[in-house]
């Protein structure tokens, strides 16, 4: 599943989960500077559910921020915690599927297995009426995703440092 | 010559079993006839490859009993009864403040002394305070006896230092690891031979670092004494002016929950890894620029001298003991006063600041590393061995 550096890809430098926001710096890796406007795609696994934000892009170097609160789901929480899975759309794509969309990971470092060591603090969100942890993650295939799992009712609302 | 090395678990990991089956081989290698005797054994295998000459035997079997195992007779029952009621028991012999006591309960030392006195020819080398101290005790004086210390005297508590004092002027030598801690033991015990010998590194072979990669390494258990707890807020420091560097930590243990919140806690989540363990420490060494120790006590850490075998400089605490003896401040590395956070953060820019010094102290520390090679090191037993066995015409036999 890693993406060899020859095909588009959009690959992570650093994930900020701090300030009530995830932030993602990262680079497109061969994508091509056709497209002007790029966006950030958050599918909620299995599902339609899509959230959609700009992708301000510096030569190749993007920067984006998702408040944490949008990662609740509107529509109840599944089995074991909301997934979104993190893709990098160019505008004349959005209204294809995935399989046209770059999925954001990191491949291009010596680190094989990111899930158990690139690891990231989760921070407490309130929408919707409830309490969630919101947390990204690198997949067993290096790719983002973030996981929201509702909080337990007595827990506090501290955000988690 | 018969040699039986006296291990407390030879089936755990960590540097003295490293070191001691490295010693067996060479033994071994040289004709001897070797032994490893671990204390306790709670699984199949061991988790370094041991060479097939030397022997392995262990004295308590902690492996759970297998289904089929015969039904017990009304002897064994009372027998299997008593050890249950000494397991209980904490040690009478060991001082409680040796920091393997919790292994060393009533029945494991009732083994040990067993074993001890059935043992009466050639040397017997045993490998930390309680198993000297039970070794200085219980075992026929007419072995070649010697005592290993593989920390430091300084770091044992007041009970221990006690003990050894008292019973380890039996012991035909007493071996120790750094200069430093061969004046201290000569102090606390005179009259009594002590000898330095080092570990050796396990080649002298290995890829060597270019200095060019972003990556500074720590490795060790992670636990207090390796000081990873000061390493992550000293490194905060360090994130801020070279962000494009990170900090790799190999190891395992109890405090990885505390280090990650740390982590967390300063937000260097993109920049310090907690990678685990690793079956390739030779190749992450080699894909470093350099290397930290920021330990609050070491006896000699082979980790450093395996990593100056790639030709890293390294960065220290001055911690008691093994930094000082192997690093000269300058010159293949950088050694700064022990749990002096503010300074480890600034050896540490000075090191991600300049490749070039890298390069020279990493040539330097490269040499540095020769004298802890296995051929220079081993020959150092060898004659020790040889040594107290012709004065004290006891053990192997005697030339006449």
């Amino acid at each position: 599943m890693n993406a060899p550096s020859t095909t588009p890809h959009a690959e992570v430098a650093e994930i900020w989960p701090r300030d009530g926001g995830v932030r993602v710096v990262g680079d497109l890796h061969g994508a091509g500077a056709e497209p002007a406007s790029w966006y950030l795609v958050a599918v909620l696994r299995d599902t339609d559910t899509r959230l959609r934000y700009e992708l301000p892009l510096d030569g190749g170097r993007f920067d984006v921020s998702v408040p944490v609160e949008d990662f609740v789901p509107s529509g109840g929480f599944p089995d074991g915690g909301a997934k979104w899975d993190l893709f990098a759309v160019p505008e004349d794509r959005l209204e294809q599927g995935v399989e046209e969309w770059l999925r954001i990971g990191r491949h291009l470092d010596d680190i094989a297995n990111k899930k158990k060591i690139m690891v990231f603090p989760a921070q407490q969100a309130q929408a919707e009426g409830v309490r969630a942890a919101v947390q990204p993650f690198y997949t067993i295939y290096n790719n983002l995703s973030v996981d929201c799992v509702p909080s337990p009712s007595d827990s506090s609302g501290k955000e988690s440092p | 010559m018969r040699i039986r090395y006296l291990l407390l678990n030879a089936y755990g990991t960590g540097g003295t079993i490293r070191t001691v089956f490295t010693q067996a081989k060479t033994m071994a290698g040289l004709g001897h006839e070797v032994e490893i005797v671990s204390v306790i054994r709670h699984r199949d295998d061991p988790n370094f490859d041991l060479d097939e000459r030397v022997k392995l035997s262990a004295i308590v079997d902690q492996r759970p009993a297998k289904a089929d195992a015969p039904r017990l007779g009304p002897v064994a029952r009372y027998r299997a009864w008593e050890s249950e009621r000494l397991k209980k028991l904490g040690p009478s012999v060991i001082p409680t403040g040796e920091f393997a006591a919790d292994a060393f309960n009533r029945y494991v030392e009732r083994e040990i002394i067993r074993y001890l006195k059935g043992v009466h020819d050639g040397v017997l080398v045993t490998t930390r305070p309680g198993l000297n101290i039970l070794a200085a005790r219980y075992a026929d004086p007419q072995l070649i006896r010697v005592a290993q210390e593989h920390m430091n005297l300084a770091t044992h508590r007041k009970d221990v230092r006690r003990a050894i004092r008292k019973h380890y002027p039996r012991f035909d030598a007493v071996a120790v690891l750094t200069n430093r801690d061969r004046q201290d033991y000569e102090e606390l015990l005179p009259g009594t031979r002590v000898v330095r010998i080092p570990n050796a590194v396990h080649s002298m072979e290995q890829e060597p670092s270019d200095h060019t990669s972003k990556i500074a390494l720590a490795a060790g258990r992670l636990s207090p004494q390796k000081g990873f707890d000061m390493l992550i807020p000293a490194y905060k420091k360090v994130a801020e002016r070279h962000p494009d560097w990170q900090l790799r930590i190999f190891g395992t243990g109890k405090k990885r929950a505390e280090l990650r919140a740390l982590i967390d806690e300063h937000h260097l989540y993109n920049h310090v890894f907690l990678m685990g363990h690793t079956d390739d420490m030779d190749g992450e060494l080699a894909k470093s620029s350099f290397y930290i120790l920021s330990s609050r006590f070491e006896g000699l850490p082979m980790v450093v001298i395996e990593a100056m075998t790639h030709a890293l400089p390294v960065v220290s605490f001055d911690c008691p003991t093994g930094p000082a003896d192997v690093i000269t401040d300058g010159k293949d590395g950088i050694l700064v006063p022990p749990k002096d956070v503010d300074a480890l953060a600034e050896a540490i820019s000075k090191m991600m600041d300049d490749q070039e010094l890298r390069s020279s102290m990493g040539a330097e520390a490269l040499k540095t590393a020769q004298s802890y090679a296995p051929e220079h090191v081993h020959v150092m037993w060898e004659e020790l061995f040889t040594d107290l066995a012709n004065n004290a015409s006891k053990g192997a036999p005697a030339k006449s």
